[in-house]
């Protein structure tokens, strides 16, 4: 309502009610007009006048280019005879973003500089007025029209005139922050695949590492505005990468030969207070390659601060490491173990190592493409996505059915392993190790860990190149622990040595398969039919008898006899078993399969764009849940932190309305939902507060946290 | 193994741009969004009709320019009179300003005696974010086969004054002429002004 309030008293405003003579007062603007001197020479000269405007707290007024949206302060002058103003003199702006959009303009206060030439033979002890008619645009959550008609009378002095001792300094400070012509900064751009290079070469004799260094473009469109720019040095200058802004988009406007506006340097923190600007000018040429650390990142939706690249690889090592931890990891680790102690007394256990490492790498590679390659098909898709095609989900559990299998000791996969230690360096175990690798990234993928989700929703705004070098990471952090085991001879040393033991140890091991089997088995069962899912039941059962024939012949062989009918039974079982999950999937409803994950404590209602929007339009708290079956983080979160009974009550008692979008299966709403808050899998929690921004909760969830946010006391 | 990393990362770097912001000359961003009334459209629905998609907020300054002087009401008029599908899309999210309900939505439509085909409700901003939509207002024309063929603001005077219509420049009056008589669009895009779109 005061909204509403405001906007009428704007209108009155605009009227002229409310103007006075020396300053006026707006609703959100406080304006007046101020001289740098206490009077006009009567020898003519120049004097400079302020536009001075006092600006609510958290509202914004424009630059001469408002970025997004917005329109700039103007002024127009009535002024004595022979009087002359000229342009307005523009300190530097700041970005004021307004998620997903980000304007050019000033908060607080600012001075808008205007030279005024003043003619020769006035007459002292006279009077000059100077009239103006300023307009503006003031905008926070919404934007108002505000205007003023504003004099200031000023003696004409024979002796003088003499510095305004209330405003010369802060007219001067004001007019440091007018950029300076200079020619110190030539620059030049180039524009390639929707990304447009900026490059200055300054021609100082300091060093100018362009730290904190921001473009300010005096045309609209060129550049993408809400991106954070980030200079990176390159060829004794340095130069940003800014996505292009819809004047490229245009044929008839993509061919600027020049670009003119205002680089600001200096406005890191820690170099505050000697903050530079100057006016450059860039001309269209070959520009040098720029580091991949001058990619910049999407001002994150919902004022979620982007993260970097640096930062990036860093959560992505991270992230690599804990994979490691996550549940489904680790009948894959129990593998390792194995390989491992095996490998105990080879002559090259770091082959082992380096031949995982490279099976994680290939397949991180592989993900990489194959999820590049499917979105820019266009397809709904994030992070995931592997499991959601109930086929790549049936074709994992037989995988894990199967290495189950052989550490049972029901078969053997790649022939003897009798001789346990006396054949690593043989080509089987390297490739073996490399698959071991390939087989470790495809069942941890799901496991979205904490961390994974930002540089993955980074990785995705960015080129392939930093695409792959995030992906990449991850992989090696996944690798790590076992690359360094296997490197160093100390730590291979400290492992038991084989023995009789190492055959249970080994059955032993077969137990986590096929807990991960069953567990896939469960997230099929989101995903298909009943009769689907008795299938892929059934298929396990057939390739079990497929194992259990090829153990039998292996056994005959190793006697001596012959294999023929075992053979036989090992492909009736296989064929079956392929045939059983290569018909195609009925796929379960959507709607019935919503997971409720919570306890019947909290029961939520599945999530629909429609439906958030409706709920957010009745000023209800609204928080949603982005979960998927296949996703541990998720199920872990439900059950620790989502199904007490004080966090049902907490819901009750603040009226929040539970949503939950189920991304088991593709679903492009959901999808959507995750990249406007720049990730690219889930978990994802969002509490809305009435009428609020979306707040983001942290991936790994708690009581405490969910019942804080609820209730309104948490930052 | 090389030759699969090989594989893998041409495949990636040939992949274009993952999402295609709106370009002038190619086909314009499909969507799907409900209406006022509940209805569902695409724009795919429009194949062999021009179309107009206007964003729009009732309380914008800006807005309000051209709708309190009946500007905006008259191009809609003349626009669908002459068979042109007109859009006006809300990407106002809930509790922002110029957020509607449906039935507000149509009280607008009655009260500013608008004629849009059709009011595009899109509070999830998800429209809004694939037109790279800045400001209210902010046009966008579309021709017979589905190709954008003007983006921007819809005349040459950026600011909130009602003085300023007059002997204003419309472009989008002037590329939907263009559009109908198969011409080439003169000023095929500029930068839009006004309110930023609430998000």
């Amino acid at each position: 309502m005061s909204a509403i309030l405001r906007f009428l008293l704007a209108i009155v405003s605009l009227c002229g009610l409310f103007a006075l003579p020396a300053s006026a007062e707006a609703t959100h603007v406080h304006a007046e007009l101020i001289a740098e001197q206490n009077g006009v020479s009567a020898d003519g000269g120049t004097i400079t006048v302020a536009l001075h405007q006092v600006i609510e707290p958290n509202w914004h007024t424009y630059w001469r280019n408002p970025g997004d949206a917005g329109e700039p302060t103007a002024i127009t002058w009535q002024l004595p005879p022979g009087f002359q103003a000229g342009d307005i003199q523009w300190p530097y702006p700041t970005r004021e973003a307004v998620p997903p959009l980000l304007n050019f303009g000033y908060s607080n206060e600012v001075f808008l500089l205007t030279d005024i030439a003043v003619p020769k033979g006035l007459r002292a002890g006279d009077h000059v007025t100077l009239k103006a008619n300023a307009t503006w645009l003031v905008c926070e959550k919404i934007c108002v029209p505000e205007d003023a008609s504003l004099e200031l009378t000023l003696p004409v002095v024979e002796i003088g005139p003499f510095p305004n001792l209330q405003w010369h300094e802060k007219i001067e400070a004001a007019r440091r922050q007018v950029p300076l012509k200079s020619a110190s900064f030539p620059g030049i751009f180039a524009v390639q695949d929707n990304t447009i290079t900026l490059f200055f070469k300054p021609t100082l004799d300091r060093i100018e590492k362009g730290e904190g260094a921001l473009f300010f473009p005096f045309e609209q469109g060129l550049i993408k505005n809400a991106t954070q720019q980030a200079a990176v040095q390159a060829d004794g200058g340095f130069g940003f990468r800014i996505p292009v802004g819809s004047a490229f988009r245009d044929p008839a406007r993509a061919n600027v030969n020049k670009i003119d506006g205002v680089l600001v340097l200096g406005l890191e923190p820690k170099r505050d207070g000697i903050k530079q600007s100057f006016e450059v000018s860039l001309t269209r040429g070959a520009v040098p390659a720029l580091p991949v650390a001058a990619a910049s990142g999407h001002v994150g939706a919902g004022g979620e601060a982007p993260i970097g690249l640096f930062t990036a690889i860093g959560f992505a090592l991270l992230g690599g490491l804990i994979l490691n931890l996550m549940p489904c990891v680790f009948p894959i680790l129990s593998m390792k173990a194995i390989a491992l102690v095996r490998s105990h007394h080879a002559e090259r256990p770091w082959g082992d190592g380096v031949a995982y490492t490279l099976g994680v790498l290939a397949t991180f590679a592989a993900l990489a493409a194959g999820l590049m390659a499917l979105r820019s098909a266009g397809e709904d898709i994030g992070w995931g996505f592997q499991l959601q095609s109930p086929l790549a989900v049936a074709v994992l559990a037989y995988v894990l059915v199967l290495v189950g299998l052989d550490l049972s000791g029901v078969f053997e996969i790649g022939g003897s392993i009798q001789g346990v230690g006396s054949e690593l360096s043989s080509r089987n175990g390297l490739v073996g190790a490399f698959f071991t690798g390939v087989l470790a990234v495809i069942v941890a993928a799901p496991c979205t860990a904490p961390f994974m989700g930002a540089a993955m929703g980074f990785a995705f705004t960015q080129s392939p190149v930093v695409i792959f070098a995030v992906f990449l990471t991850l992989g090696f952090g996944l690798a790590l622990p076992w690359l360094l085991i296997s490197l160093s001879p100390h730590a291979v040393a400290l492992l038991p040595k084989p023995g009789p033991w190492m055959v249970r140890f080994k059955q032993l091991l077969a137990f986590p398969m096929y807990g991960a089997a069953a567990w896939l088995i469960w997230v099929l069962s989101q995903q298909v039919t009943p009769e689907g899912l008795f299938r892929v039941m059934i298929g396990v059962v057939a390739l079990a008898f497929a194992a259990w024939g090829l153990g039998v012949a292996q056994a005959r062989g190793a006697e001596g006899r012959s294999r023929v009918t075992s053979f036989i039974a090992t492909a009736i079982g296989l064929a079956l078993a392929i045939g059983l999950v290569a018909m195609p999937f009925a796929q379960a409803s959507t709607t019935s399969a919503a997971v409720s994950p919570a306890s019947d404590a909290l029961s939520g209602e599945p999530y629909s764009e429609a439906r958030l929007a409706d709920l957010r339009g009745q000023n209800k708290p609204v928080l949603v849940n982005l979960t998927a079956a296949w996703c541990i983080t998720c199920l872990y979160n439900e059950r620790v932190a989502l199904s007490s009974k004080a966090v049902a009550d907490a819901f009750k008692e603040t009226n929040t309305v539970y949503l939950v979008g189920d991304w088991t299966n593709r679903n492009a709403e959901i999808a959507r939902l995750l990249q406007a808050h720049g990730r690219e899998g889930v978990p994802l929690y969002l509490y809305y507060p009435p009428g609020g921004e979306a707040k983001i909760l942290p991936q790994m969830l708690d009581e405490k946290t969910v019942v804080a946010t609820l209730k309104g006391e948490s930052r | 193994m090389m030759r699969l990393f090989t594989v893998a990362l041409a495949v990636a770097l040939l992949s274009p741009a993952a999402v295609a912001a709106p370009t002038v000359g190619q086909p314009a961003p499909e969507f799907t969004a409900v209406d006022s009334n509940g209805a569902s459209h695409s724009l795919a629905d429009f194949k062999g009709k021009i179309v107009v998609l206007e964003w729009t907020n009732a309380e914008c300054p800006y807005t309000r320019k051209h709708y309190d002087s009946g500007n905006m009401q008259k191009l809609q008029e003349d626009a669908t009179h002459a068979g042109v599908v007109w859009l006006s899309i809300i990407s106002s999210a809930p509790g922002k300003q110029g957020y509607v309900t449906g039935a507000e939505a149509n009280q607008l439509t009655i009260s500013r005696k608008a004629h849009p085909s059709a009011v595009l409700l899109d509070p999830a901003g998800a429209i809004g974010r694939e037109y790279e939509a800045r400001t209210t207002p902010q046009m966008f024309v579309i021709d017979r086969a589905g190709v954008l063929r003007y983006m921007g603001a819809i005349d040459d005077k950026p600011v909130a004054s009602p003085a300023s219509l007059a002997g204003a420049r419309n472009y989008v009056r002037a590329a939907l002429a263009s559009v109908e008589a198969g011409k080439p669009v003169a000023v095929a895009s500029t930068e839009p002004y006004g309110c930023s779109v609430k998000y």
